[in-house]
């Protein structure tokens, strides 16, 4: 009975798994294939280059200049999207707030709702110096802004859409925050105001230890989130000026679709995919810490 | 037992259905079902004042063709260079195209993925014959022709009458009276070029106009061609050189790298703007927003010191084609379609009610194109060569390193640099079509 049982179960099992096999692993593992060659969507040659690509990577500026993209969007976003909207969860939550705390919850979140097109056109609207409103606003607080063009500046831009991003991405993690905040049993508190414990004290010894698993996931999907970013830049500066803006997925599709180069887009596609992967297992190894707690 | 036939079934069903899912991504193309016919055609006019006119093409084709129907997708101008490399790697080209001419198509026709017109062409010649010949020549590659030009398009530098007349400015004719024209106006306080490079591909009309301009043609071929490609003549350097100068003196104004194209061409009819280098093909946007009494149109002066072989008679244009597809299943359909869009009945029309002039010989006359376009076209005639749109004509790697560096030189790189990037880009594709 138990082996009928098994082979059932097996039936079951078997067109979910050929799902993620053919959509999933095989994909992989052709990108990985690939990456050994040297080869255009347009032409017919297909030669085999070994690691060459690999090593082309290593030694290509622009992989450096996203990869600290990458890190810039990653710092900022754990930043403003774990620790900022942790404080303003908790402040949200706390008992003075209660009362407007829907109000706020809203005014936070709407942003998340908003298509990145919408949000990205909206942006560089405001800070274009030309039709912008934000450089008219500096000057009339007497700010020199001959010289403020922060989306078509090198120096300033990738700045500029991340800061746009934390602000369109920040209510989504402070709602998460909010929900976990919600589920902490209520005595705790009650405990800690009976023995005199100031709200910093509640919110480092009983808030932070008890929403450490949100804390963790929102962390994971953050970070993994900014190593595949991609739409914001896309639409704002297009990996510009010059390549100042590119991140590893912009400038993959770059390599890959305008340069067709796919042989090289394949080898920064695995690259990008190990990234994430690692993470990943950090990820499942943060759950079975949690676990055998 | 009834559970397990259950499961099994269930099981069976998803894993067709899986199956047929992997399938379903192959008939991208043609079908023919009976005696219907189903042609799909990519194109990329869906902005308002297009789409109507090559719609109802389509379906008078339609009406003269019962049994034949054309799916028709139409999508903006950047997404179609990317839609299309995406569709050439899995193989599922639309049965009819558009595409630019020069690498853009070469790279597609050397790959053996364009349908050869020429026997087509040798069948009714009266077709070859009617194309203006210097539009045809840049779907050609190895005396063949792999596409056929719908639109074509020279580039002017156009100006603001008022602003001129404000000014008490002369049409310049001289690269001297150019700058002349620019200082005056930088002098009124007023930006003398209307110039937006967010999407870099601005630099190429100058870059592409200088590098004729100062480059001999056989040199320029051979380094637009992706297997010969170097980029060591001077001339290359003194043509970015020209456009860093024309920035750094201040004549296309501040943040350039943050406006677009679309938003300084709407401040020059605006008036916000003295000069700005445009297109034929964009003239109607002018006469629509201006009135042709606004605006006129000059040929571009060359750089003093160009001494290019051409420097005298070439200027920067080139046409926009429709081709057909290796694997199209109904070629002769295919080609009859191609033929009803571009025949001068069907072109003359698309003038009048687009204004995209077409790429037929005697296809553009006052009443359909206006006086403005009309008279550009003849202008155009002192002209004897066309260098196409550079950012077409080289391989794409070559053109987006180009692009990005040149945005890097508006914000400072040098001009040597810019170029030792464009070499080494140049190059790497060399090695790769070796």
């Amino acid at each position: 009975m138990r082996k009928k049982n098994q082979k059932t179960i097996g039936i079951y099992l078997l067109p979910a798994m050929l799902m993620v096999i053919v959509i999933l692993y095989l994909p992989i593992f052709i990108n990985l294939y690939e990456s050994f060659f040297k080869w255009g969507a347009m032409s017919t040659k297909h030669t085999f280059v070994g690691i060459d690509n690999y090593v082309k990577m290593f030694q290509d500026e622009i992989f450096y200049v996203a990869i600290k993209n990458n890190l810039i969007f990653t710092v900022m976003s754990v930043v403003c999207q774990i620790g900022i909207s942790l404080i303003i969860a908790s402040v949200l939550e706390s008992k003075f707030m209660r009362k407007s705390q829907n109000f706020f919850r809203t005014i936070y979140f709407i942003p998340s709702l908003l298509m990145v097109t919408v949000v990205g056109i909206t942006c560089k609207m405001i800070v274009s110096p030309s039709i912008g409103v934000l450089n008219p606003m500096l000057e009339r607080i007497g700010v020199d802004v001959s010289h403020i063009d922060l989306l078509g500046t090198a120096s300033t831009a990738t700045y500029t859409i991340a800061a746009m991003s934390q602000w369109q991405y920040i209510g989504y993690t402070v709602i998460l925050f909010i929900v976990a905040i919600q589920n902490i049993p209520e005595d705790l508190y009650e405990a800690a105001d009976i023995d005199g414990a100031s709200a910093v004290k509640k919110f480092m010894y009983i808030t932070l230890p008890e929403i450490k698993d949100t804390i963790l996931i929102n962390t994971i999907i953050t970070v993994t989130g900014s190593i595949r970013e991609y739409d914001e830049v896309f639409v704002t500066t297009n990996g510009g000026p010059g390549h100042a803006t590119e991140t590893l997925a912009t400038y993959l599709y770059k390599v890959g679709f305008r340069n067709d180069q796919m042989g090289y887009a394949s080898a920064l596609a695995f690259f990008i995919f190990i990234v994430t992967f690692i993470i990943g297992l950090l990820q499942m190894k943060g759950y079975n810490l949690d676990e055998q707690n | 037992m009834k559970k397990r036939i259950l499961a099994l079934m269930l099981t069976a069903a998803l894993t067709v259905s899986l199956a047929a899912g992997c399938g379903s991504g192959g008939d991208g193309g043609s079908k023919s079902d009976g005696d219907d016919i189903t042609l799909t055609f990519l194109d990329k006019h869906p902005e308002e004042e297009y789409k109507g006119y090559f719609e109802d093409a389509i379906a008078d084709f339609e009406e003269a063709n019962p049994g034949v129907h054309i799916e028709y997708e139409n999508i903006s101008d950047q997404a179609i260079k990317e839609k299309l490399a995406v569709l050439a790697s899995g193989g599922d080209l639309p049965d009819i195209f558009f595409a630019w001419g020069g690498e853009c198509l070469n790279r597609f026709s050397r790959a053996g993925r364009l349908l050869d017109l020429t026997p087509y062409m040798d069948e009714d010649s009266e077709w070859r014959d009617s194309f203006l010949p210097s539009f045809l020549s840049s779907s050609v590659l190895d005396d063949k022709n792999y596409a056929v030009p719908y639109r074509s398009s020279v580039l002017y530098w156009l100006y603001n009458k008022k602003v001129f007349a404000d000014n008490k400015l002369e049409v310049p004719t001289t690269w001297d009276e150019f700058v002349e024209v620019c200082d005056t106006l930088k002098a009124a306080d007023m930006t003398p070029i209307a110039f937006g490079n967010s999407d870099q591909w601005y630099t190429m009309w100058y870059v592409g106009q200088f590098n004729a301009n100062y480059v001999d043609q056989a040199v320029r071929m051979a380094d637009y061609n992706p297997a010969s490609g170097e980029f060591t003549d001077e001339g290359y350097l003194k043509s970015i050189q020209t456009l860093l100068d024309i920035n750094d003196a201040g004549y296309f104004g501040d943040n350039v790298n943050s406006k677009d194209y679309y938003q300084v061409r709407e401040e020059f009819a605006a008036g916000k703007y003295g000069l700005i280098l445009d297109a034929t093909s964009q003239f109607s946007f002018y006469t629509d927003a201006m009135g042709d009494d606004a605006y006129g149109y000059f040929k571009i002066p060359h750089p003093s010191d160009a001494a290019g072989d051409e420097v005298e008679s070439i200027v920067t244009g080139g046409s926009e084609n429709y081709a057909i597809s290796a694997e199209c299943e109904n070629p002769d359909m295919a080609v009859k379609f191609l033929k009803f869009m571009t025949e001068k009945e069907q072109a003359m029309k698309q003038t009048t009610e687009t204004g995209l002039p077409n790429a037929v010989i005697g296809g553009i006359t006052e009443d359909n194109a206006g006086k403005m376009i009309a008279d550009a076209y003849v202008t155009a005639e002192d002209y004897t060569a066309i260098a196409e749109w550079l950012d077409q004509c080289v391989d794409g790697n070559v053109a987006n390193t180009y692009m990005a560096s040149l945005q890097e030189g508006l914000d400072g790189k040098s001009a040597e640099d810019i170029l030792k990037d464009v070499q080494a880009a140049a190059k790497e594709v060399a090695e790769a079509n070796e």
